[in-house]
This record gives structure tokens, sequence and C-alpha cells, in this order.
């Protein structure tokens, strides 16, 4: 056994001495408020019942806040609201690597390239300005944001990359409040400015979508679900290659072939093609009959049930999102002649009880472009060995080429951590906008998790049962963020 | 090593030492007291009235200054009801006293209200239930309205309609309604006049009442608006707002709000003529006197039936029930009902004055020299808050503070999630769960509950039987005044005798 010397005894005195106020802040801050969270949530505690003035004892309840929160509705809707929002996540990530991907580019020198676009971009500027003289305001504001993002985009040639990263970090550094009030105003139905942007684009289209034969809405919508289709039967089909090769376990096959078809079961019911309704129950069986053939016909390779875990949740969840996206196109396609008879109106955004989420999605993900996220990209962009893109030209290979086989598994151990700390976030979140935009309305369109333990606990008071929805909630994270670190570090690794 | 850790233990003792020499109670020898009220610069100059009240009234120490030193502490209520269960709260909280004492937080003054003058006699009589709980007091108001419909006669007479009466019906309503926003968006690119703003919630309450429907039923045991009086009245609001236009709907409200201040946009659409009407009370008019240009004013009921009611509500002053000097907190309670506070409240027309009498009869109240343009405004809303107010819908064993089921429910139809006969159905069904929880969760309630179930179960019999109900029977402000006033009520005083 080692002899502490009287100095290293010394030494850690010192030490445990200036951490200790660091200590006591965590226990009495954190840890305790913790415990006691942990405690409440199996009490019935109240406010009401239970504070300084009330001597009413406290009573265990054993699970019954939390059978009470699985038996309420309530919570599963706040729920779903919740991993609504968190379907924009994917959309955040890509945007947060492109905007690094960008950033990442010299923009220094004088190119004609760059000289060009400094001519396009001051063109749109000033044909803004002629616009608003000749009173043509609408317009005026599709233009203007025009121009904006194209002197967002020169910034870096005008100002430098320090202006330009800047500039896009903007969004993480203002105060969220702030921006939210900002983009309430952004949302406004009449005189907000993206709805100016829209009106001289809708009133364009209108007509002109109005003009096509309802056989053309109906083939255009045709299309859109034999890509959904192709997306699902390609996405199936590699799920299935993989297992039978022994990269994927036959869990994370079943659980990928459930995750593919959650928006073919909705379609069911939700789709107004009723024409070629018959293809989402055929995709279904189609799916059954993927999981016969697999179990009679065996596989060469053999491994364990959860191989590519990671796999059928990324791949086939990403798959999912880009589905539903395009069922609810298709519907609205089938639809948009009809739409489109009475003239088209801009959206009510955050008023609407069906824009409302996705308005607030919308602003989540240009919140995302420039987070943190777009930081850690770009540190890990720079720890990209140049020796594998000069192997990548001399082999040839394309700039998309390069992406995909060089810079995305290089970013890969990046991405797993934006990752789990986008879903942790994403589980939390939704709080500040919710009380700050929407109160969670309309009709609770808004309302998720956070703001749900918000309410029960600090407005109704019910301590305990606000304690036992946020329990379940770290149980889900936990779970989440447990499922992430087995299946998807080894994901990333491989 | 030890020397730095040594040093900055030493620093940060000092700091300690400082902090606490520099705390607030430290630097007067006068007892503080905290009143924990909004920021608003009133405020203070209320707290200046509050200390030459004191000397006036012989409250002050050897020297001359007042007993005690009252400071603003401003805070929202969440914060003030989080300090509050905790143990921190402060002397004197502006709180709606059924959000704070079923807590347990407030200080009983009904003895101190009898000593001092400022019980229920000192104030309006419709709002016991806002400061009242078993007969024993909570609170006193600091101000008071009743909300109506503000007129701007100015845009009624430049579309040459006439400015509506005091009472009117929803049809009354609709007629000149539909006139205005006919005459005033003609010609326009896009709606931006209204007939009138405000909360739907108000109206529908309102209107519901005038037809003899409450929100609660006699007892406040359970919710009663899956009705059809109250559907008949959802569908007339769902017709005003998107059909008739008469209310912008949350999207026009939306594109007018501009986050500024209390009231957001509406005051100065108001001014402007985009509303010819605004549902607010008296306290606007702290907003509409910095206008340079003064428009004419009037001030209507709102549109209803038979039984003619306002809604009455109050920012009152409640007393902590751990405050250590609740004796000198009962004198800012004196002050409140006293001439002082009351004048200045009339002055600075933040409302209606707490005591009604230095407002009757008071010419600088009715008829203000320096604003004549106020017309009927002063005199209309204090006969009203002397005569027909009624306080909000409210009952004991529902929690108004978490979700607004009302307003969830009213959301869905407007968003055409759902009917209105879904929408009522709903609201009742939420409501009623909420009773549900709360009586679960306390024991002592449920006992109290129990026996108002029964009792109510008494009156659905006598109400059949086509019986008077005795009035000690019916806990809901409205529909004692209801009964009494189309003679269903029994009036029994306390021996069981018949009231003469």
């Amino acid at each position: 056994m080692t002899k502490i010397s009287k100095k290293d005894f010394k030494d850690i005195v010192a030490g445990i001495g200036f951490l200790l106020p660091n200590i006591c802040g965590f226990l009495a801050f954190i840890a305790g408020p913790l415990i006691i969270s942990l405690a409440m949530a199996f009490t019935n505690w109240n406010l009401e019942l239970h504070n300084v003035f009330k001597t009413e004892p406290i009573k265990f309840v054993g699970f019954g806040n939390f059978i009470k929160l699985l038996t309420e509705p309530d919570f599963f809707r706040y729920l779903g609201n919740t991993l609504f929002f968190m379907m924009g996540i994917p959309f955040g990530i890509g945007g947060s690597l492109c905007s690094a991907l960008l950033l990442s580019k010299n923009f220094r020198g004088g190119s004609r390239r760059v000289w060009g676009m400094v001519i396009v971009t001051v063109m749109l500027i000033v044909s803004l300005g002629a616009l608003v003289i000749t009173g043509l305001g609408g317009t005026a504001m599709t233009m203007l944001i025009c121009g904006l993002v194209g002197v967002i985009l020169l910034s870096g040639s005008i100002g430098g990359q320090t202006i330009y990263r800047t500039l896009f970090y903007f969004p993480y550094f203002t105060a969220g409040v702030a921006t939210f009030i900002l983009w309430k105003k952004l949302y406004s139905p009449d005189t907000g400015p993206i709805n100016n942007a829209l009106k001289p684009l809708l009133n364009f289209a209108g007509p002109r979508l109005a003009a096509i034969p309802p056989w053309g809405a109906h083939l255009c919508s045709g299309i859109l679900i034999l890509l959904l289709a192709a997306i699902f039967i390609y996405a199936a089909w590699r799920k299935f290659l993989l297992w039978r090769d022994g990269e994927s376990g036959t869990l994370s096959l079943l659980i990928g072939l459930v995750v593919l078809s959650t928006p073919v079961i909705f379609s069911c019911f939700w789709s107004q093609f009723k024409s070629v309704s018959f293809l989402f129950p055929a995709l279904l069986i189609m799916v059954g009959i993927f999981i016969v053939y697999a179990l009679l016909s065996g596989r060469e390779h053999q491994c364990p049930l959860d191989r590519g875990m990671a796999n059928a949740i990324v791949i086939c969840g990403a798959a999912m999102i880009f589905i539903f996206i395009l069922l609810g196109l298709s519907n609205v396609v089938y639809v948009l002649p009809q739409l489109a008879s009475d003239g088209l109106e801009p959206p009510q955004w955050i008023a609407d009880y069906y824009w409302a989420k996705p308005s607030l999605m919308l602003m989540g993900f240009w919140g995302a472009i420039g987070s943190n996220n777009m930081l850690l990209y770009l540190a890990g962009l720079s720890g990209v060995s140049q020796e594998l893109y000069e192997a990548a030209d001399i082999d040839g290979a394309s700039p998309f080429q390069r992406f995909w086989h060089v810079t995305w598994p290089q970013l890969a151990n990046v991405t797993f951590f934006i990752l789990v700390m986008s879903v942790i976030g994403g589980l939390q979140g939704g709080f500040e906008m919710a009380r700050t935009m929407t109160q969670g309305g309309p009709a609770g369109a808004t309302t998720t998790l956070s703001y749900y333990i918000y309410t029960e606990g600090f407005a109704t008071g019910r301590l305990g049962y606000a304690s036992a929805v946020a329990w379940t909630l770290f149980a889900l994270i936990f779970a989440v963020t447990a499922f992430n670190w087995k299946f998807g570090n080894r994901y990333t690794n491989e | 090593m030890g020397k730095l850790f040594v040093g900055i233990l030493l620093l940060l003792i000092l700091a300690s030492i400082g902090t606490l020499l520099t705390q607030p109670q430290r630097q007067t020898e006068r007892p503080v007291i905290y009143w924990k009220s909004d920021a608003n610069p009133q405020r203070y100059d209320q707290i200046e009235l509050f200390n030459k009240w004191l000397v006036k009234n012989g409250h002050v120490d050897k020297n001359g200054k007042p007993i005690v030193e009252l400071r603003l502490d401003s805070a929202n209520n969440q914060s003030k009801l989080i300090q509050a269960v905790s143990g921190v709260g402060g002397d004197i909280m502006d709180a709606k006293m059924s959000e704070f004492q079923p807590l347990g937080v407030l200080a009983d003054i009904s003895d101190d209200a009898k000593k001092l003058g400022f019980g229920l006699d000192a104030t309006y009589p419709g709002l016991k239930q806002s400061l009242f709980v078993d007969e024993k007091q909570y609170a006193y108001p600091c101000n008071v309205s009743v909300a109506g419909l503000w007129c701007n006669v100015d845009a009624f007479k430049k579309y040459e309609i006439g400015v509506p009466p005091e009472i009117w019906t929803p049809k009354e309503f609709e007629r000149i309604g539909k006139e205005f926003v006919k005459q005033a968006n003609a010609n326009k690119e896009r709606r931006e006049a209204f007939f009138c703003s405000g909360s739907q919630k108000a109206f529908a309450i309102a209107i519901c009442r005038s037809e003899g429907l409450d929100m609660f039923n006699e007892t406040l045991t359970q919710c009663t608006l899956d009705n059809p009086r109250y559907i008949k009245i959802l569908k007339l609001l769902y017709k005003w707002t998107y059909e008739d236009h008469l209310f912008p709907s949350a999207a026009e409200l939306l594109s007018m709000n501009t986050e500024s201040g209390y009231g957001g946009s509406a005051f100065s659409q108001f001014q402007s003529g985009n509303y010819a009407m605004l549902y607010i009370g008296r306290y606007c008019l702290i907003r509409f006197r910095e206008f340079e240009q003064k428009i004419k004013l009037s001030v209507s009921r709102i549109p209803q039936y038979d039984f003619q009611n306002m809604i009455i509500c109050t920012r009152s002053a409640t007393l902590y029930r751990g405050s250590k000097r609740k004796d000198l907190g009962t004198l800012f309670f004196a002050y409140l009902a006293d001439k002082e506070y009351n004048d200045y409240i009339i002055r600075g027309s933040d409302g209606l004055p707490p005591n009604p009498q230095y407002a009757l009869n008071n010419p600088e109240y009715l008829h203000p020299a320096k604003y004549p343009n106020e017309g009927n405004v002063h005199e209309r809303e204090l006969k009203w808050a002397m005569t027909i107010a009624l306080p909000e819908p409210y009952s004991p064993y529902y929690k108004s503070t978490g979700m607004d089921w009302q307003q969830y429910a009213i959301d869905k139809y407007f968003n055409n999630l759902c009917t209105a006969e879904e929408a009522a159905a709903e609201t009742q069904t939420r409501i009623n769960g909420e009773i549900k929880t709360t009586i679960d969760a306390n024991p002592h309630l449920e006992k109290q509950y129990l026996q108002a179930c029964e009792l109510q179960k008494k009156i659905d019999e006598y109400k059949k039987a086509g019986k008077k109900i005795p009035n000690a029977w019916i806990k809901n402000p409205f529909y004692l005044a209801y009964c009494r006033a189309n003679g269903t009520l029994a009036e029994i005083n306390e021996k069981g005798r018949k009231k003469q």
C-alpha cells in the first residue's frame, strides 16, 4: 500500500478545500433536489396540503403517480407532441453539417465567381428598392429575403471568415426569448414578412394550380405515392440484405421494418388517395412476406439478434420521416387544384392548430443550423486528414463521393455525439417556445412534456405528480441514450 | 497554495460580512415590510402616499417618522406563490385570494378589518367571494374593475352609425357590428377594422348568465356548461368571429399584436378606430389619457338576454401568514380603504377605487373636468359595480391555475377540430375531471364536497318541485342573485326565519 506523505496529504486537503464550495453547491442545488424530487414522485406532495403552513403528513403513494400518468391520455398526447418536434432533429443535424461544410470553405480571394455573386446581390437589393418605390411591397419582401440570403452567402468574401462564421452562430448567442418574440412577429399571418413574401408567390401560383385538371393532380399525387413506395421497398430490401448477410440481427430487422411501416400504417387511415389506397395494405403485406420469407429461407451468416440496431433506428427512422413527408405532400397535391380554386392563402402559423407544430419546428431548424452542433462539425472537419481527400482525388472521386466516402465516415463520431445530445435536448425541450409564443396552444398543439411538468408543478401545485412526470421523462431519456450508446457507438466504430 | 487558499477564504468571509451589512433591513432603524406587487411606477407614488398617511394618522415613532417602512418588491404570480409556500413571501402580496387562500398562506384579517374599517361594507358587495372564505376576510382590493365595452364614439360618428346603448341584446350587437365592419373595411385590401376586441370567454360567461346558466352549479360542485344555452353562445361567438368578423380571430390578433406592454396594440387600434369597441375596465384610461388626441368615449354592457350582469374583478392585497409584522401590515389595508389612496386611484384612473364611498357623488370621479371626452364611462362602471356586478366563475374544488379547459375547448372549436356540442361537453368533462382530482387529493375538501353534493341534490329536488331555494344553500353568487331576481330564493336569516 502506498503511503501518503505529509506534503501530499496537505495538497489533497488544499485541493478538496478549493473544490469544497463547488461540491457544496452541487450537493445543495443539484444532488439534493434530485433526490428529493425522486422521493416526491412517490408521494402525494401537493402545495395545497404540504407547505410550511400546512402540517398534513405527506403520504407515500407508491407508484400511484406513475400509474396515473400512464392512464392519462394527455400525457401521451404531450409525449406525441414532443416526439413530433423531435422529427426535426435529422434536419437540424443536416442543416448544421451543411453550414459547417459551407463555413469550412475558404471564401477569401477575388475570383470571378465571387464577384459575380456580389453583383447579383447588389442587383437584388437595388431591385428591391425599385419595387418598394413602385409600391410592390409584397414582392419587395420576397426579393429582400433573396437579397439577404445572397448577402449572407457572400459575407465570407466581403467580411472574412470570422464575420461569416459569427453570422451563422448568431442564433445561438442571441437570447432565446428575444428570438422567440422575433419569430412570433415573422409568423404574423397578415403583417409578418414570411406571409408577405409568400402572398405574391401564392397569388401567382394559385390560378395556375387551380387550372391543373384533377387527373393531373391525381397523377402527381400518384407519383409521390410511388416514390414513397419505392423508398419503403428499397429501405426494407436493404435491411433484408443486411440481415441475410449477417450484418443485421433478427431483432434489428424486425424493429427496422416496424419503424418503416409506421407511416404506411398511418396512411391506411389518413390518405386522400383512395383509388390507390390498396397500395398501403399491399406494402404491409409485403413486409409480412419479407418476414415469412426470411424466416423460411434462413440466412448464410449468423449474428447476434441486436446487431445493426443503430442502422435500423437511424436509417429506417430517417426513411420513415421522408415517407411521412411524401405522404403529406401526396395528400396536399391530390386536393391542390380544389384548394387553389378560391385562391391560395398563406398559413396562419402559430395561430393554427395544424401549423403551430411545424412553425416551431421550422424555428428550431433555424436555431439548429447555427448552433453548437455547427461548431462541433467545424471542429470535426478540421480533424479530417487531408491525405484521405488527396487519395480520393487520385482515385477520381467526385465531390459527392469525397463527402460520402471520406467526410461523412470521418464525422461519424461527431454525428453520434450530436445525435445523442439532440435527442436528449429534444425530449427535454419545447418549454421556452411554448411559454413565450403559444402558451402550449392552440388547443394543446404545442404542449410538450416539459411544459406539462411546469403547469402541473408550478401552476396547479401537484409536485408529486409533476415529479413523477419528470422522472418518467428522465427514464425515457436514459433508455434512449443507453440505446444510442449501446448500438450507436458500435455503429460509429464500425 | 495554502496562502492562496486562506486568502480566498478571507475574501469570501469579508464579502459575506459586506453582504450582511448592506442588507436593506440594516439600512434603516424602522421595521421594514415588503409589498409584492407589479413594477408599475404608480406603486412608488402609492408608497409615498402611505408614508404621508401614516404620519397624518399618527402612526409615527418618537422622532415623528412613520413607524414602518414599506418597500416594493416586484414579483410575478408564480414567484409570489413559490415564495409564499416556502415561508419567504412578502408581508403584503397582491394576489388572487382564491389561488392563495387554499394554500393556507394568507392571514385572516377579519378582526383588523372591523377595527380599522376595511371590511365588506367599505367595498363593493359583488366582491365578497373574491375577499372572503367561510365568512373570514383574507383580502382587500387595491383597485376594482367591471370591464365593459368601451366605444370609440368618433369611429361610430365617422360611419354615421348610432353609438350603442348601455343595454343591448346580442341581436342588436350583431346588427350594429355588421354595419360597422362593412363600412369600416370598405375599399380596403384586407380586413383591418373590427367591431370589438376582448375576451370571448368573458362574453360567453356574461351572456350565459343572462340566460340563467353559470359555469358551476349552485353549490360549486360541478361544471354545468354542457348545456344547449352555452352551445348556442359558442356558436354565436364563432359566427361573430369567423363569419361576421366582428371579433378579430386568433390569427388576426397575432397580426396586430405588438408585444408592447399591457393590452398590446389594442389601445392604439381602438384609438385609431380599427376597433370600434374594447372590452376593458376603467384602468384603460391610464393609457388613453397619454394619447394626444382625446377620442370621445362611451361604455356599454356586454350584450345579453334577460338577466343583466357584468363581471367584477379586483387586484387585491393580502396579508402573508408568515409575516413577522402583521400588525404593521394591516395598517396598509386601512390606508387602502381611506380617502388618500382612493382619491389617488380616482385621479390616476387605475380602475375603480376600492372604497366606493369616495367615488359616489364625487364630481372629480364622475366628471373629471380635464377629460370631458370621457362622458358616461365613470358613472356607468361604478353603477354596475354597485348593482349588477358578479365575480368570475369560481369553485373551491377547481384549480383554475392549471390548464384553462374552457379556453382549450373554445380553441378546439374555433380551429374546427370539434363541434360546439363537443366543445361544451369536453369543457364540462375536463373541469369535472379536475374537480375529481382535487377532491381525491384533499381529504378535508372531500368531506365538504360530499356535503355540498348532498345539498345540490336537495336543490335539484326543490327546483323540480318549483319550490323556493333557501339562500344558505346556494354558494354560487350568480345563482343567489339570479334566484333573488326571479323570485325563486327563500330569504332565510341565521335564525331560520324568513327575512322581511
